[in-house]
């Protein structure tokens, strides 16, 4: 059936309220095609699979069979992997002798990749042992894939750790031609910073056996992904973003569930999945949590035949294999599932991609929505607006969305606190002689490591000085490794993080798990495990949180006149107090939990805005606390420009503090010991603040916006925020201030 | 304190953590935890010690020499100890007796010619089909014992007891014993090695020092130079730690040597043979129990790298003096290992 007549009977359907507040028609696009360099055997290849290169394929390969660094940016399902496979692929055709290294940015993607390079080695019959080489490989397998491998697969956080065994890879660094790093959109922000601080290291080591790979990149669509390349590696780059794939008309719709208020936006969700379905079209919904993942799996297949299924990171890497194999061959006609998804598992395309509340980013958003469509198909997203002010003003605005510049990935090669543990790292791995660069000179971090006495001098350079492993003490991200266990019947159903497993694992939760609901019996956070049992239930559980910071310790104060600002060390913490029993959104009860706080110390910087500007706002009727939490937001959206990190590795917290001491506004690092965006903002405050009330106060739209006072990972849905608010404290704060 | 000198401390942070629970020593005693009064102890005689040997130097104390190579300079000992060392009497043919060693002779195979009287590989020599491949194999361990060495591993497992037997084919002073002492326990500094080589009555000891950090490579490098291609490596656990350890560092440096001589980790046959008569396989414990060897002042393994520091921190040869003390008696008890394992596997009952 078409897509647009599938449309229309949606609009007839009794649960329909007119909730399509837009529809964007992207038309179609004619294929263009190109001509490249090869091996014949792979034309033979080409042919026998009757591919034709698109000309962004064709173009790709011949820049990086001029020996230039590339980097390809077209979207989802464009032919990437195909693009950087065949040059690597003709030069181990050509040169027996050369490998290549593939990175990847989490194990299953390595997982996945492996089987696509493995059946282009059978076509090719080339014998290169291609292998992944990770925290999963064993050990006794690890000699022979150093060894027997052309291609090894692997990802940032396990080579972090296996630099300096550099030795046993010398063979394999010192016929490395290939560098190839997939999804570098991921590599943003204190994340990406340390993973090219990481590049610098392995660069290091390849030079020292004589090798000088060409870097090979794939991305998302990004705003600057040249000069994001050019950070990451430390070299120059050769672009490649046009997309000439076809692509059939596709048909974006926005979609706002309170027009129909007897419905929640999930329980919408759930009736779209189902009558898509059931019209046909294979369909995929993104949700915001695993849990929701689960959920409208759930409550969408009691609407359809075949059931719904779900995915979500978690699953055992063989479920996930199945899952992904049946979405290829169609087995599968809806599956709802977190942004586990939205990178380049491969998977096809669907008919239908509904998007379940906004992801946060443009890049999120159109990856999700480029799982729509195969070939010349005409297919449908649905981007499902949530009840906040963020979701609600792209409903309203689609030319906001649809215009709007996808984001910058930032990096910072000389933040000192991510920087020198590296340095330590790479004194790990070879002395680091005086002359010597790592993208760039640090010879004062060196200076200062070595009168700490980390580093010692020695003729050979210097040389690491400590006891313990640095590789252990610099992380590359702050994801908790604890890994919980949930066991049923003894055996291993999944695994999630910490925080998950005290949203989702606590005494008496239900986990839901591919469809069945299980109720966990206990939870043991010493040994990292909980036990389950299988157990229908027409409930499901949600943990309640509230979160809440301390200081701990003040570096430096300023005070400017009345305006006292801080630069310290804070505890924030979550606190999981009860859960509710719920049906669909019904709650049915309420019950107490028992678990110690989720608590990470930090550096913090503050500021505490007075009483009496508060006192005003208040007389002008407006909202003391909204103000307060808009100035939070924006100071938030603009730190990134100032600090060079992402919005996501800050948090923030503001409060009207109780006897009328004013309000005082936390801007801290997401990072456990602090990471040096909280320093730049104390040292930077009086700019930023400017900065921010220009920004509020020239910004066109009436109560707030994406661009504005809405942030994208608020924890209180954008509530209270009031912008009026914010533009009379700000202009308070910049009489004292002085800008 | 400025920015950078923060963050390197916070860096070192990790380092200050595991310093704490000793140089606090004295606070704690009233913890009565063994091991909290293991280290309290250790925090007390490195208190002791810096205060004995405060304003004398490594030279003078010890009996090192300070040598300079290609690598700049490094420390050196050379001692005679009074002590015997044996090895297996090499006549007996009882490698010899597994006619399996020969390629292409199977269990089938070695049944059948046992029966028509071929009792060792010698008596094969002259064997129609067999006579060449048998000389080869001869030859090997009568000239080329890294070959025998090389081609036992091909079917034996590290403890096998022909590992024994064929150790006793060598010249005593072609034994290697070797320990080594770290800043850690995967690519830290190496600061000490010891060797030993053992003659008819007396064991030549020599230890490998870098006076800092500074001199590690020409260490390395020195202690390299003293082992000769023909020796057979006598270790502790020296299979997977010192000796890919000493690689590992000399790789870091980029110096690539592979020490592919024939090697007995001593560890792998205690477990084995001595394993079920003592509680644990730690050389401490295996002294105590099998060998009788009771050390006076005994610095635990784990307190090596703090000492090391506090000798270079307080350039106070004091907190060295255990340390050699310890390596030194390490490699000792090696001798005396070997020995008691060759009594048990190849003497025994069995």
């Amino acid at each position: 059936m078409e897509i647009s007549k599938i449309v229309e009977s949606l609009k007839k359907q009794n649960w329909y309220e007119g909730q399509i507040e837009h529809t964007e028609l992207l038309p179609e696009r004619k294929a263009e095609y190109g001509k490249a360099n090869y091996d014949g055997r792979i034309n033979d290849f080409l042919e026998r699979r009757g591919i034709d290169l698109f000309s962004h394929q064709s173009q790709a390969i011949n820049h990086i069979a001029e020996g230039k660094n590339v980097i390809i940016t077209t979207p989802t399902a464009s032919g990437k992997t195909l693009a950087f496979n065949i040059p690597v692929f003709d030069r181990m055709l050509k040169d027996p002798d050369s490998r290549a290294l593939y990175i990847y940015p989490t194990k299953a993607l390595s997982q996945d990749q492996l089987e696509t390079i493995k059946e282009m080695e059978q076509e090719l019959q080339l014998d290169l042992n291609p292998g992944v080489y990770d925290g999963d490989t064993p050990r006794s397998a690890r000699p022979g894939i150093r060894r027997d491998s052309r291609i090894i697969l692997t990802n940032p956080y396990g080579l972090h750790h296996y630099l300096e065994w550099h030795h046993k890879w010398r063979d394999f660094f010192s016929k490395l031609e290939y560098v190839v790093m997939d999804e570098v959109h991921s590599y943003r922000g204190v994340f990406g910073s340390n993973v090219a601080m990481l590049v610098r290291r392995m660069k290091r080591i390849f030079g020292h056996y004589d090798s000088d790979p060409q870097f090979v990149l794939s991305s998302a669509t990004i705003a600057n992904p040249l000069d994001h390349a050019k950070k990451l590696v430390g070299e120059d780059f050769s672009l490649v973003s046009d997309d000439s794939s076809f692509r059939g008309r596709k048909s974006f719709l926005f979609w706002n569930p309170l027009t129909n208020p007897d419905n929640s936006p999930h329980n919408q969700t759930s009736k779209l999945m189902a009558y898509f379905v059931n019209s046909g079209l294979q369909t995929l919904c993104f949700t915001l949590s695993r849990r929701l993942a689960e959920l409208i799996a759930e409550w969408s297949s009691n609407r359809t035949e075949a059931p719904v299924k779900s995915y979500r990171a978690g699953y055992r890497p063989e479920e996930r294999r199945e899952l992904e194999r049946e979405l290829r061959t169609g087995e599968i006609r809806g599956i709802s599932a977190t942004n586990a998804l939205e990178l380049g598992v491969d998977i096809g395309g669907l008919d239908a991609v509904i998007i379940s509340g906004y992801p946060g980013t443009i890049t999120s958003s159109w990856q999700q929505a480029g799982r729509a469509g195969r070939g010349r198909e005409d297919s449908l997203v649905v981007l499902v607006g949530f009840e906040n002010p963020l979701d609600q003003f792209f409903l309203k605005h689609p030319r906001e969305f649809f215009d709007r510049d996808h984001e910058r990935a930032i990096l910072d090669l000389s933040n000192p606190n991510i920087t020198m543990g590296h340095l330590t790292c790479a004194a790990t791995e070879l002395p680091i002689r005086e002359d010597e660069y790592l993208g760039q000179k640090y010879s004062e971090e060196l200076k200062v490591l070595l009168e700490n006495e980390l580093l010692q001098d020695t003729p050979n350079g210097a040389v690491f000085a400590e006891t313990y492993r640095p590789s252990e003490s610099v992380r590359l991200d702050n994801i908790d490794e604890t890994t919980i266990k949930i066991l049923h019947n003894g055996k291993l159903l999944e695994t999630m993080d910490k925080a998950q497993a005290y949203r989702e694992a606590h005494e008496n939760a239900t986990l839901l798990h591919q469809g069945k609901t299980y109720i966990v019996k206990e939870f043991d956070l010493e040994q990292g495990v909980a036990e389950v049992k299988w157990k229908e239930v027409d409930y499901f559980t949600q943990a309640i949180s509230e979160s809440s910071l301390e200081i701990n310790d003040r570096f430096s104060k300023e005070e400017v006149e009345d305006v006292g600002v801080w630069f310290g060390n804070v505890s924030v913490s979550e606190v999981y107090s009860h859960y509710k029993e719920k049906k669909y959104d019904r709650v049915l009860d309420v019950h107490p939990l028992d678990l110690p706080p989720l608590e990470f110390d930090t550096e913090c910087s503050w500021f505490r805005v007075p009483e009496q500007i508060l006192v005003q706002v208040e007389e002008k009727g407006l909202g003391p606390r909204g103000g307060l939490h808009a100035i939070e937001h924006a100071v938030i959206s603009l730190t990134p420009f100032y600090a060079m990190c992402d919005r996501w590795d800050i948090g923030g917290f503001s409060s009207r503090n109780p006897l009328e001491e004013g309000g005082t506004i936390f801007i801290y690092d997401a990072y456990e010991g602090g990471i040096g965006i909280a320093e730049e903002v104390y040292d930077l405050l009086s700019e930023l603040l400017e900065r921010t009330y220009e920004l509020i106060v020239g910004c066109d739209c009436e109560e707030g916006c994406p661009s504005c006072i809405y942030s994208p990972k608020c924890g209180n849905d954008n509530d209270p925020l009031d912008k009026e608010a914010a533009i009379y404290i700000l202009e308070k704060l910049g009489e004292r201030f002085g800008y | 304190m400025g920015k950078l000198e923060r963050i390197a401390k916070k860096i070192g942070g990790i380092k200050k953590a595991s310093k704490a629970n000793f140089s606090e020593g004295s606070q704690r005693e009233s913890l009565s935890s063994p091991c909290e009064s293991q280290y309290s102890a250790a925090g007390r005689l490195k208190e002791d010690l810096l205060k004995e040997y405060s304003e004398t130097n490594l030279l003078s104390v010890t009996e090192f020499e300070r040598i300079s190579t290609d690598y700049g300079e490094t420390l050196h000992l050379r001692e005679l100890v009074e002590k015997p060392f044996e090895t297996p009497d090499p006549s007996r043919p009882d490698i010899l007796s597994d006619l399996k060693l020969v390629y292409g002779i199977g269990s089938i195979r070695e049944k059948e010619l046992k029966e028509q009287g071929y009792k060792t590989i010698e008596d094969l020599v002259d064997h129609q089909k067999w006579g060449e491949k048998a000389r080869a194999v001869q030859n090997l361990f009568q000239d080329e014992l890294t070959g025998a060495y090389n081609l036992l591993r091909r079917w034996k497992s590290l403890s096998h007891p022909s590992f024994l037997r064929l150790s006793g084919l060598f010249e005593k002073n072609q034994f290697a014993i070797v320990d080594i002492e770290t800043l850690g326990l995967s690519n830290q500094p190496v600061f000490l090695l010891g060797l030993a080589h053992p003659g008819d009555s007396n064991i030549v000891m020599h230890q490998f020092l870098a006076e800092d950090l500074n001199q590690e490579l020409a260490t390395l490098i020195n202690f390299s130079n003293h082992l000769d291609e023909r020796d057979i490596i006598l270790t502790y656990n020296g299979k997977n730690f010192d000796i890919p350890y000493i690689e590992r560092r000399l790789a870091y440096y980029g110096q690539r040597k592979k020490f592919s001589h024939p090697h007995l980790d001593l560890y792998l046959f205690t477990k084995k043979i001595l394993g079920q008569r003592t509680r644990n396989c730690k050389l401490g414990t295996i002294e105590r129990s099998i060998l009788g060897v009771e050390r006076d002042l005994d610095l635990p393994s784990s307190m090596v790298p703090n000492y090391y520091t506090a000798y270079r921190e307080n350039k106070n040869p004091g907190p060295l003096i255990p340390i050699l003390a310890h390596n030194r008696q390490d490699l000792l008890s090696l001798a005396d290992l070997y020995r008691e394992l060759i009594k048990e596997a190849l003497n025994g009952n069995k």
